[in-house]
């Protein structure tokens, strides 16, 4: 048993290797790097909204931005269970603390290749142990855009376009 | 040097299984890879391993201290669990003594193929029935148990 713990935390190290990290980039829920995402879905809901009494039709802008991310964590990899459950808490004004203190801010960033998405919290963990694959558990998260402050969002939203057009052309 | 004067037997609850074509024992150990949004083959997955057995039974044979296609049929109609053994009838020729497998299942049978024969054209062939089923647990001569019933 120790010995295949060991060859787990040995594959678990190769996975970070700079090599491999270029090769299967992961996906970044605040800190947590999930290696191994299934779905990442990104629902963008916009909304036009008739002005009474007239022909006109005022866009509102996106409305509400969600995210559902299916992913593996296979092995030493379901050590990142707590470590998603402490982002999730943050989200509740209580239990803030001080790792929080940059998420109070922009949120949690969630980071990948084809996507930014800064000022997200996390609505919905889901984590599922199955009697067909061993030493695994499948996590599913959702996360919503919870908009700033205007004193912040005035460049925030700049920040994660530039951010995205920038990772285009990785 | 091996002689090769050995021969193996099958035997169902310590019964010699007579006569016998064919045992064939599979052992699953299925693992997946995984696929991230990435990438391909980023890691594995485990999966439950499950081991089967076939046997091949020429239905004759009278004699009531064998084991025989039709008892093995009935093994099979009343689905009660059974140990099949393979184990050396003759000789020390092998690389082991005996392995036994408990608790196993019959899941299909195939109580009495009757097929023409190729040159005469009539029925001279014996009637051949095929067992298939799962074992669910599996010892070496050294004890060990590879499958967790049992």
């Amino acid at each position: 048993m120790a010995a295949s713990i060991g060859a787990n935390i040995s594959a678990f190290g190769a996975e970070f290797a700079p090599a491999q990290l270029l090769r299967n980039p992961p996906v970044l829920v605040g800190v947590v790097p999930l290696l191994k995402v299934q779905t990442y879905v990104v629902t963008e809901t916009y909304k036009s909204v008739s002005i009474p009494a007239s022909s006109f039709v005022q866009m509102v802008g996106m409305t509400s931005k969600t995210l559902a991310i299916d992913a593996l964590l296979v092995g030493i990899e379901r050590a990142f269970r707590p470590v998603l459950e402490a982002l999730a808490m943050n989200t509740i004004p209580g239990a803030l603390q001080a790792t929080s203190f940059l998420e109070s801010l922009a949120g949690i960033p969630v980071v990948s290749k084809n996507f930014i998405h800064l000022d997200m919290q996390i609505t919905q963990l889901k984590f599922t142990q199955d009697n067909t694959n061993r030493e695994t558990l499948s996590v599913h998260i959702e996360l919503t855009n919870v908009p700033r402050p205007k004193k912040l969002g005035g460049f925030l939203p700049g920040a994660d376009i530039a951010l995205g057009v920038g990772a285009a052309f990785f | 040097m091996p002689n090769w004067t050995s021969r193996l037997e099958v035997q169902v609850g310590n019964i010699t299984l007579t006569p016998i074509t064919s045992f064939t024992t599979t052992f699953a150990s299925s693992v997946t890879q995984i696929h991230s949004i990435e990438a391909d083959n980023v890691g594995v997955i485990k999966k439950p391993q499950t081991m089967t057995f076939t046997m091949t039974v020429p239905a004759i044979g009278t004699d009531p201290t064998k084991e025989n296609a039709a008892a093995l049929y009935q093994l099979a109609v009343s689905g009660t669990a059974f140990d099949v053994a393979l184990t050396v009838a003759s000789g020390n020729d092998w690389s082991y003594k005996s392995l036994l497998f408990s608790g196993c299942y019959i899941t299909s049978a195939n109580p009495s193929n009757v097929t023409v024969g190729t040159t005469s054209g009539q029925l001279d062939t014996v009637p051949v029935a095929t067992f298939s089923g799962i074992v669910t647990s599996f010892v070496t001569p050294d004890g060990k148990n590879f499958l967790t019933q049992g």
